[in-house]
């Protein structure tokens, strides 16, 4: 059997919390084998809720997600235990996401015991897996309370990797650190992703973090993606209004970062059409009517606006002047 | 790394180090009160029921009885000393049948769907509205005078408490982010429940029930002293204290005694508990050596 062309393809996911909101509204997401796959958005556009679908943590409304080639959505029991081991998670805050009461090597062990791997086994693979990291040996019977931020996710990589998996999911993985630390986990996740041929899906609401590991970018507002494309040209040809505001919202050298005004609607009683148009400066009445079907502007690149052909946002200062 | 060090690898924690001195002070005493337990007949000067009607209720520091003699002449530090069998017998017992079955029910509690757990927690509430000893009177009532029946009402009695604390810790767990990564990584309820769970309850759970001895010992006191746990001649706290009554305006000093002890053991009880919580809890331990 030939190799599905993508790990995972999520299509029309739609996410409605029992509250009526609606977290995910008709979401395409794919990530390829080996690829980092960045996810952008401000907070509370539903980037979790889409991560904790991957998951299997949260029970889309409606739309299909196959994890290689395979329904994940349909599955349960055995098969969804075997499917798990393929499919990992790094959480935001590594403080709650190891257990204060196992040292940093049964926390990472455990996710080999829950697979039946053996005792023998199980130790060699963890104290290689926490080398992998940059965590020395000697640490491996410390608990969580006795490391350092940085080093904390580093182990939550390692127990991630440790069932040598194909796709992680990193919700906010570096949110919780510094910036200098930042860039170490970010440089380790680069590196990992070389040599173990892993596949991430890597969310943000940080587009600096996504744009530094991505090799693609999809930027999401209120529970839709809004653009997608290769990392190098969402960064440098933006063609969405929001992405647009996203580069300008990032501070530079010698230059005033331009906020978003206002704020996001409530996913409750989302606006009709765009979304974003409640806060666009380019908004026409026809935003009101758009039925969000995306436009392709370039191979991978696609953007959901009506103004594309009539808008030419290209740099991010004509945003800033605006 | 080398195949040989990584069969030594451990990956426990090195064990703690030592415990503070006021810790090791409490845990002597209780070690002094087992002690007494099995050495009671050896250290008491007479026994629990030789009396001497020509010397009845001698005060404090009399000759030849250290702490005087009740009503039958009997030595009442005698009996005080071969009382502490049952006493703590009757405190130690019911907690460790409560903290069993009552840990079980909280943890499963705990960890089951909504339903279940209201269904197990609010028939839990009807036992625990009641207060402590009032409920134990009327298990103990309903079972017959005997210390049996007595520790079998502690038991009951103490079952809910435990359970409550148990389920609220675990409740409390349930939304922690490491139980969802384990949730996430495919494994069973059952290993999140041994692994992740009980773990973080042991300490919290040990420190209650060392809590629940002193009250279990002054509850069985209270039943022996209403005639429904040990019965007379038997050396047994509650029932001196009972037995001085009779005496109490005459010879006040009786009752002392008895009082003094149940008040000081359950308050030894308490104070251990309290220094198992900050002795238990991994993130007051130093560094590893
Ligand atoms: N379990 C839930 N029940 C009800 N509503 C929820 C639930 N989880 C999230 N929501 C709502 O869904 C929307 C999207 O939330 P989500 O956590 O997915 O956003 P996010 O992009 O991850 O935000 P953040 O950056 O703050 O993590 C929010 O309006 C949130 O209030
Ligand atoms: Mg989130």
């Amino acid at each position: 059997m030939a190799a599905p062309e993508f790990l995972l393809e999520g299509r029309g996911l739609t996410v409605t919390y029992g509250n009526g909101v609606r977290a995910v509204s008709d979401v395409d997401l794919t990530v390829r084998h080996g690829e980092i796959v960045g996810l952008v958005g401000e907070s509370g556009c539903g980037k979790s809720s889409l991560a904790n679908t991957v998951l299997r943590m949260v029970k889309p409304q409606s739309g299909t997600l196959s994890f290689n080639g395979k329904d994940l959505l349909a599955m349960h029991g055995d098969e969804l235990k075997a499917v798990r081991r393929s499919l990992q998670v790094v959480p935001q805050d590594p403080s709650t996401s190891l257990n204060p009461r196992l040292t940093i090597a049964q926390s990472v062990e455990f996710n080999l015991k829950v697979h039946g791997w053996g005792r023998r086994e199980r130790r060699a693979r963890v104290m290689e897996m926490l080398d992998r990291v940059g965590i020395p040996a000697s640490y491996s019977t410390r608990y969580p309370h006795q490391l350092s931020g940085g080093q904390l996710q580093r182990v939550a990589i390692a127990r991630a990797l440790v069932t040598d998996p194909s796709l992680v999911v990193c919700d906010e993985a570096v949110s919780a650190l510094d910036k200098s630390v930042q860039a170490q986990i970010l440089n380790l996740l680069a590196q990992l992703q070389r040599d173990l041929d892993v596949a991430f899906l890597f969310v943000s609401h940080d587009l600096t973090v996504v744009e530094h590991v991505s090799d693609r970018v999809l930027v999401m507002y209120l529970g839709r993606i809004v653009e997608e494309g290769p990392a190098t040209e969402i960064l440098t040809a933006p063609r969405h209004p929001y992405t647009q505001a996203l580069l300008a919202s990032i501070p530079t050298r010698g230059q005033q970062r331009a906020a978003i005004h206002g704020e996001p609607p409530s996913p409750v009683n989302p606006p009709s059409g765009c979304g974003f148009r409640t806060r666009c400066p380019y908004a026409v009445d026809a935003c009101a009517g758009y039925d969000n079907t995306p436009h392709a502007v370039g191979p991978d690149h696609a953007a959901r606006c009506v103004r594309l052909d009539d808008l030419a946002l290209t740099a991010p200062q004509a945003w800033r002047n605006s | 790394m080398t195949s040989a060090a990584v069969l030594t690898t451990r990956f426990r924690a090195r064990r703690r180090p030592t415990w503070a001195l006021s810790t090791q002070v409490l845990l002597a005493l209780v070690v002094l009160l087992l002690g007494t337990v099995f050495l009671g007949s050896v250290i008491a000067p007479y026994g629990a029921t030789d009396g001497d009607p020509a010397n009845r209720l001698l005060g404090f520091g009399s000759a030849g009885h250290l702490l005087g003699t009740d009503g039958q002449g009997r030595d009442i530090l005698s009996r005080l000393i071969l009382g502490t069998r049952l006493s703590l017998l009757t405190g130690i017992i019911p907690v460790l049948i409560a903290g069993t079955v009552g840990s079980a029910v909280g943890l499963c509690a705990g960890l089951a769907s909504r339903l279940v757990n209201t269904l197990i927690m609010r028939t839990l509430d009807v036992f625990y509205s009641f207060p402590s000893i009032l409920l134990a009177i009327g298990v103990a009532a309903a079972l017959g005078p005997s210390i049996k029946n007595a520790i079998i009402a502690l038991s009951i009695v103490l079952i809910p408490p435990v359970a409550r604390i148990v389920e609220a810790e675990v409740v409390a767990l349930r939304s922690a982010a490491f139980m969802k990564v384990a949730e996430c990584s495919g494994a069973s309820r059952f290993l999140i429940a041994v692994r992740h769970v009980v773990p973080n309850i042991r300490a919290p759970l040990v420190v209650y029930c060392t809590t629940l001895i002193g009250l279990s010992i002054v509850d069985a006191a209270g039943l022996s002293f209403l005639g429904l746990g040990a019965s007379p001649p038997t050396a047994e706290w509650g029932l001196m204290l009972n037995d001085a009554r009779n005496y109490f305006f005459r010879a006040p000093a009786v009752a002392l005694a008895p009082a003094l002890a149940i008040l000081l053991v359950a308050l030894l009880f308490n104070a251990l508990g309290d220094r198992l919580r900050v002795e238990l809890d991994v993130r007051q331990r130093g560094a590893t050596p």
